[in-house]
This record gives structure tokens, sequence and C-alpha cells, in this order.
């Protein structure tokens, strides 16, 4: 037996398919990333509740973009620089550049001081500028359709499709996911992860992964939460900064935390993600307008004519828009896309990553097709800012996308096929077509 | 931002406020589908081989022969059998008459021993006085209801099925060893016996094969043969060395003998994550689901259409007045059919979407007695772990574990998730290939 897996290897590399040359030049690229490293979005007189020790100071207030956070997006933005500029969507020309790109954010502190420095990184000589809404009088309706009331969420629908995906209840997410909480209980309450029997909870302290206390649900969410998950919110709540503090270079987990286990926590950030924003009924109602703007975009630039539901112009070479984690695993959802970053869990929206849809046309059938990957730094290029290149860039995954791709290693997928499938998953009543 | 406890109170009663007052269940049970695993068998491999995994030989199981089911899985099969009887007779699909009943049953079964055993040990439990079991088998060989490809039915292009699996995990599959570090890191340690918390790790003793170390045997994404679509490389060997972890919990062995003491249900469960990692790659993934499950989906949404008009329809199993259809097959077909529908469970003791030993999809065809309207209502029915453990005896007021699911596309809001059979067959129209189906009964 031994043997005859070890044979799969060479195998495997000579069944491959020869892999055509690729002719299609770059037309477009669109990139819908999360925001940088933030500091936690709770203050942390709230965080300290969960934890013996306090958490540790970012210097930036709640929710707002570090300085290592705009540092890693500049360099994430100079990555993207040399790309674009090999693929000859950019000239290096940056004023001359700056006329076909189109920058567009959420109207949040760090969501639009992140476009600012992917911007600086992508096109240093010239100033760009990033469309936002006002912050204090509109709400997005390509990041928060329901809110802006564009989309309709149904609650006891959206409700019903989230419990009707762990029939026996939320509660049981609570074994399901045992050693994840166990992990963030030993690192909030500072004991060894394993230790037998766990310590009890001290005194002043509230214990974050405690269900029985404060019970796992699925209610009725309020604005920008589609469902409110109880007790599992509370835990997301608590770990929500080990990312970041691994990512900006703090002591994580007050050093009990390792990438890896920074990875391992994460995956209880996942499930909330997945649940709230993954599960097919919310992706769609919640997804569908960024979906139809971004499919809409590339039909535009592929026909060279102004199209309503669109960002940017026909001529538009780059589009850029930043929002959140919820954002961009929401579009994942809908159209069932799925990625693995070294070190991360599957399909995580890492900060500063971002889901990536090339244009492209083939120079000998004039064919367009639609080419997705995710690409974000790794955990340890974010803590140690490294300098991104073509040689040494940030992780890539390409992305599949069921029921277009092909079967080559980029897994292309013909533009008139993409817009068939977006088609399907969309639901038209929860798009508007405002450029 | 804390929560206080009057507010999560409040919460609470407002989500139950807020759900819809759910209408009186005026449906019927017209017709039910039961569409299950095998139960506990012996390993897939002989313990000579699995025994080059382990520090310490795996234990032998009251049964002899790979890939067989153990009479305490029979046992459990029929436990199982039982309970469907009790709610079956209580929602007045069955009449307990057992003979006149299995007039009304169609079984069928994939072909290997072990789950044409298990078949006969479900409607022993089921129709317990009916005489021999009747199961259908489709011989020779492949059934195309669960082996489509195999069967000629359904045809795989290898490089796409590479692609769609490779296209999930960056074209990197051995970044799964980084993401899954936790578990193949519990998984080593309860093969070659040590404390999970070693550091340093021991190293691997002499003679004895790591399959967690992927530097020998890489993770790979590789086109598969006839019993799997894709080839996984390094992680098979794992999927090997664990499978027999949750058997042995579930067939009684002693504790000392799951996972050699080692292994609670909690860590088993843990450990399964990377049976479930496989099974979603080869099974779930889009492209693989639509090829390998289209066939039993599109038979199923047929059986229910007949069984709704009383028309005999092509495609469909059994005839328009049968009113219990079992099918039994294994954990891929089943991950299979839910990935196609998108339908996840979870039950307690369990990672989300297991296919447990002898545990079910089960889909109801209802009529509602006001309107005529046909509804189909699915839910996912398995045994926990310790009642496969202990043998629990089920009944209506100790039933197994029962997860109400949510089908996309389709399902309302209320508290079972009921979908009208029309958008079923809509829902089932857009999710199956057509090519990947044929209308044989």
């Amino acid at each position: 037996m031994k043997i005859l897996s070890l044979s799969i290897l060479p195998l495997s590399v000579c069944l491959l398919t020869a892999q055509p040359v690729d002719d299609t030049l770059l037309k477009q690229v669109i990139i819908f990333g999360r925001h940088n490293v933030r500091a936690p979005v709770a203050p942390n007189s709230y965080l300290n509740e969960f934890s013996v020790q306090n958490f540790p100071d970012f210097g930036v207030a709640n929710g707002i973009l570090t300085p290592n956070g705009e540092k890693l997006e500049t360099l994430l933005g100079g990555y993207y620089r040399q790309w674009l500029t090999q693929e000859g969507l950019l000239t290096g020309n940056d004023i001359a550049d700056a006329k076909f790109v189109f920058f567009h954010a959420n109207a949040i502190q760090r969501t639009v001081d992140t476009a600012q420095h992917l911007a600086s990184g992508l096109l240093p000589g010239a100033q760009v500028n990033v469309q936002h809404l006002s912050p204090t009088t509109a709400i997005d309706p390509l990041f928060d359709p329901v809110d802006a009331g564009v989309a309709q969420r149904d609650t006891s629908t959206a409700i019903a499709s989230v419990l009707g995906r762990m029939g026996a209840g939320p509660q049981v997410l609570g074994s399901a996911f045992s050693p994840e909480f166990s992990l963030v209980r030993a690192v909030l309450l500072g004991y060894p992860a394993g230790q037998t029997p766990a310590p009890p909870t001290p005194a002043n302290v509230t214990d974050a992964t405690d269900f029985t206390a404060n019970p796992i649900i699925v209610g009725p969410g309020t604005m920008g939460d589609p469902i409110s998950l109880g007790g599992l919110s509370t835990v997301n709540n608590a770990i929500d900064p080990f990312v970041m503090e691994y990512g900006d270079g703090l002591p994580t987990g007050w050093d009990h935390l390792n990438a890896e286990g920074v990875s391992q926590t994460s995956r209880i950030y996942n499930l909330l993600i997945d649940l709230e924003f993954r599960t097919p009924y919310l992706a769609r109602v919640q997804s569908s307008n960024v979906a139809s703007h971004i499919v809409r975009t590339l039909v535009q630039s592929a026909t060279g004519n102004a199209l309503s539901g669109t960002l940017g112009s026909p001529s538009t070479k780059l589009v850029t828009l930043i929002a959140s984690d919820v954002n961009v695993c929401g579009l994942a959802g809908l159209f069932h896309l799925d990625w693995l970053l070294a070190g991360y869990p599957s399909n995580f929206c890492s900060p500063g990553g971002a889901l990536v849809f090339q244009l492209r046309q083939s120079q000998s059938t004039g064919e367009f097709i639609v080419r997705a990957s995710y690409i974000g730094q790794t955990l340890d290029q974010l803590r140690d800012q490294t300098p991104l290149t073509l040689d040494a860039p940030p992780a890539i995954a390409p992305v599949f996308i069921p029921a277009c791709s092909g079967s080559n290693t980029t897994f292309d997928c013909p533009l008139g096929k993409f817009v068939e499938i977006a088609s399907r998953l969309i639901d038209p009543h929860s798009a508007d077509l405002v450029n | 931002m804390k929560i206080p406890a009057q507010r999560l109170f409040a919460l609470i009663l407002t989500s139950v406020s807020t759900l819809p007052a759910q209408t009186v269940d005026d449906t019927v049970l017209k017709q039910v589908i039961i569409f299950g695993r095998h139960a506990v068998r012996t390993p897939v491999l002989p313990n000579q081989a699995l025994d080059h995994f382990s520090a310490l030989p795996f234990p032998d199981f009251s049964a002899t022969g790979i890939s067989v089911i153990t009479p305490n899985g029979a046992k459990n099969e029929t436990n199982l059998g039982a309970y469907f009887r009790l709610w079956l007779i209580q929602e007045r699909l069955l009449s307990g008459n057992d003979t006149a009943d299995s007039n009304f049953v169609y079984f069928r079964a994939n072909n290997p021993p072990l789950i044409t055993d298990t078949a006969k040990a479900f409607w022993s439990g089921m129709l317990p006085t009916a005489g021999a079991p009747k199961i259908d088998v489709i011989s020779p060989g492949n059934d195309p209801l669960f082996s489509p490809v195999a069967a000629g039915v359904a045809l795989l292009d290898s490089e796409k099925a590479v692609a769609a699996v490779n296209g999930r995990i960056g074209g990197n599959p051995q970044a799964l060893a980084s993401a899954y570090a936790p578990e193949l890191a519990l998984t080593r340690s309860i093969l070659f016996h040590y404390s999970a918390n070693s550091t340093p790790v021991p190293p691997t003793p002499a003679g004895k094969f790591d399959v967690t170390d992927f530097s020998t045997m890489p993770i790979v994404v590789a086109p598969g043969n006839s019993s799997a679509p894709v080839n996984l490389g390094g992680l098979n060997n794992v999927i090997y060395a664990i499978d027999p972890f949750v058997m042995e919990y579930a067939d009684g062995l002693p504790d000392a003998e799951v996972g050699w003491g080692q292994l609670s249900a909690g860590g088993i469960s843990q450990t399964f994550r990377l049976y479930n990692l496989a099974l979603d790659l080869e099974y779930r993934t889009p492209y693989l689901a639509r090829v390998q499950s289209s066939n039993l989906a599109s038979h199923i949404a047929r059986s229910l259409v007949q069984g709704a008009t009383g028309n005999p329809t092509p495609g469909a199993l059994a005839s328009p007045t049968t009113k219990v259809i079992a099918l039994i097959a294994a954990n891929t077909n089943i991950a299979g059919l839910a990935g196609l529908f998108h339908l996840d469970w979870l039950l307690p003791g369990y990672q989300p979407d297991v296919s447990a030993p002898s545990g079910a999809l089960v889909f109801e065809l209802r009529q509602s007695m006001s309107s005529g309207e046909y509804i189909v209502r699915t839910s996912y029915v398995a045994q926990t772990m310790d009642q496969l453990r202990h043998q629990t005896a089920l009944t209506l007021a100790a039933p197994p574990a029962i997860a109400p699911v949510f089908i996309p596309g389709c399902s309302m809001n209320n508290a079972t998730f009921d979908c009208l059979l029309a958008d079923f067959v809509q829902v089932t129209g857009q999710a199956i290939d057509p090519d990947s189906v044929d209308f044989v009964n």
C-alpha cells in the first residue's frame, strides 16, 4: 500500500494536461479587499472583562486602521503595482494611469484609509481620489444593501436559513468547536492550553466561552449584523484582537499564541462569518448588489459600452473596492468560492486580503475570460511587514468558480458563462442599477 | 458593550416572538425517502496494513473481514429501523401490519455485503414480522444511483475534477497540513501513543509510517480511480488511519481499545474533521457533487413527484403507491447529495455535516389537508455516538438525534423548513446536470 501511494505523485504530474500557452491580455482588474490591520472594534474596557490581563493598546482608537496597517496596505499596493505593470495594465506613469483607476471604499475610517494606502502603493506618484459616501449620513448600498434599502432581508427566513444548517440547535456548536473554545479560554484566562482540570474563572472575569450563562442562539440581527448569535458573538468579540495583534507586530494573546494558535482561534471567527454571511439565503440578499456591480463592470469593460449598475467607466482599468471581511466572504459564499492560504483556515478573509477578478482577452480568439484569485499577506508577512515583490509575492490562491471555470491552472471562466451563472445566483430584487 | 443578562433574555424573547406564529401542521405524510449510510463496520483496511501507522496494534472487532458490518452495527441498525417503524406508524404511513406494509416499501442497497447487510438489518427493525428482507441490489457491479460514473451514466472529467478541488485550496494541497495542524497533531499522538501535549513530540517509532508526515508523502490532488474521484495522496493515509476510531467507539469496544485508551468522543470528533475534509473535497466540491450525485437527486425528486401525482414517472424509484423508499449506501453518497443541494446539519457530539454510521437524510413528502399542496420536509437523522456505543433502544420518547434541514432556495421559515414540492423540483432542476442522469426506474 505504501509503495502504491508513493507512486501517486509522478502519476499526477504526467497526467496533468499540457497547459496551452496563455495568450490572454489583462484588460481590467477588480480588487475587492478587506481593510488592513486595525485596532479591535470593541473598546478595551469591554474586552478586558473577558481576560485576566488587559488587552494591549494599539495606539489608535477602536476600529481605526493602525499605522502598521497603513504601511502593510501600501506594501500590498506596491505588489499590485509591480504585477499590473508587468501585465501591461499600468504603464508606470502614475499620473497617466490614475485616469483609469476607480477606488471606492465603505464609508468608515478603516476602509477609506486602507483604500488610500493601497492607492499610495499602487500609484505613488499620483493623487487618487477614493470615492466613498459620507460616513455620518449614508449607508453604502454596495456593502450594506439591506440597511441602505436596496435589498430586503426577511428576519424569519434569515433565522430559519441559519438554524436549518445546524438542526439540533446552535448550542451544539459549543461541543463541535470545543477544541477552539478551550484554547480561547486558556488564552483569555492565562493558563496553558490543555491544562486539566481547566481552572475556574477568576471572580472579576466573565468567561466568554461559558455558553450556559450566555447561550449561543440564532436571533434577529441588528444593523450590520444579519442575525445575532448570542454567546458566539461574544467569543468572537473577545478573539477579534488576536489576528490584529499578530498582524500589528504586538505580543499576541499575551504571548500565548503563535501563528498556528491565531489560525486555530480564527476558526471561530470563520464559523461566525460563514453562518452570517455565507449561508445561501443571506449571501443572496446581502451580496447580490456587489456581485451585480462586479459582473456588469466586467461586461462594461469588455464591450466598451457604458452600462448602468457598474463601477467606473468603460475605460477603467483598475477597480478597487475596499470593505470588510463580511463583504468579501459574503460574495465568496454567493458564488461558492473557496480558497486556502498557507497559515490561515480555509476561506479566511485576512486583513488586506482581496478577491481579485481579472478580465482578460485571448489574443487569438478575442474571447474574454474571468480569472479569479484570492490574494492576501500571510500572517508572518503582516507581522514582519515583509516587502512584497513579484519574486516574493503575497500568498495567492487561484480560485475555481463553480459551473464556470475550466481545468487550466488559473481556472479561467469565459465571461459569457460568468454572466450566466451570476444571473442565476444574484437576486434581482436585491440589486440596484445605480453607478 | 457587554450584553447584560436582561438584554440577552430580551433578545431571546424577541427572537421567539419575532418567529412567525407557526401555523398548525395540517400535513399528512404521504411518502418518505430514507437515504442512509451503512452501519458500524470493521475498518476498510486489514489490521496488518493499519498497524504500519500505529505504535500499538489496532484492536480486533467482533466480525472478521474488512469493511463488514459488525454484530453491534447490525443491532444498532435494527434499533434505528425500529425507531422509523414507530415514527411511521404514528404518522400513519405504516399500519403496523408488517406483511401488508411490506407491499408498499422499496429497499435498495449498493452491492457490497456491508451495505446489503445494513439494509437487511434496517428492514428487520422496520418490518420485523414481514419475513425475509426484500432488498433491490443492482447487479452485477455498479449501481447507477450510487456510482453513476462507474456505471457509465455520468462522465467525470478527471482534469476538471482535479481543477475543481485544487481551485478550492489555492492549488496548494500541502497548505491543508498547516490549516489542520491541531487535528494532525492529535492524530499523530493517538497513533504513536503519547500525550497530545508532549513537547517535543517523540520521533516516529522504528518500522512505523507517520501518516501525518507529508514531506514523505505529500497531500496532492491527482486524478482518481474507480473508487475515488480525485486522489488526495498523503491525506488518504490519514483517513485510513483514523477511520477505525469512530467505529471502535460506536461498536462498543472497551475504552482501552478506543484509540488505545486515548480518545474520548470529543477527541474522535476532532480527528474526524480530517475525514470530513476529505469527503468535502471529493464529494461536496460543486463539480463533483453535480457529476456524482445528480442521478440520485433526480431519482429522489422524480420519486416524490410520482408519489404526489400517482402517475408512474420515468426515472423514479418503485411505484406510485410506494410509501417508504429506503436507499442504503455510503457516506460519500450522502455527502455528495448534501453538497449538491448545499445542505448542512449538526448533531450533538458530531462535527457539522458528518454522515454518521447508519445516519440518514430523510425526505418526507407531505400533503396539506386544507390546501392539498405538497411539501418536502427534510431532516438528517442519526444515532448519537453514545446511542451507538450503548446500543440504546430508540423510541418516540427517546429518539435518535434529528436535525431539521433547510433547503437553500426552497425552504420556508417554519420550524421544519418545509419546501413546496414544486419549488423542490425547480431547485433540483437547477442543481443537477441533466447529462449525468438516467431515466431508469
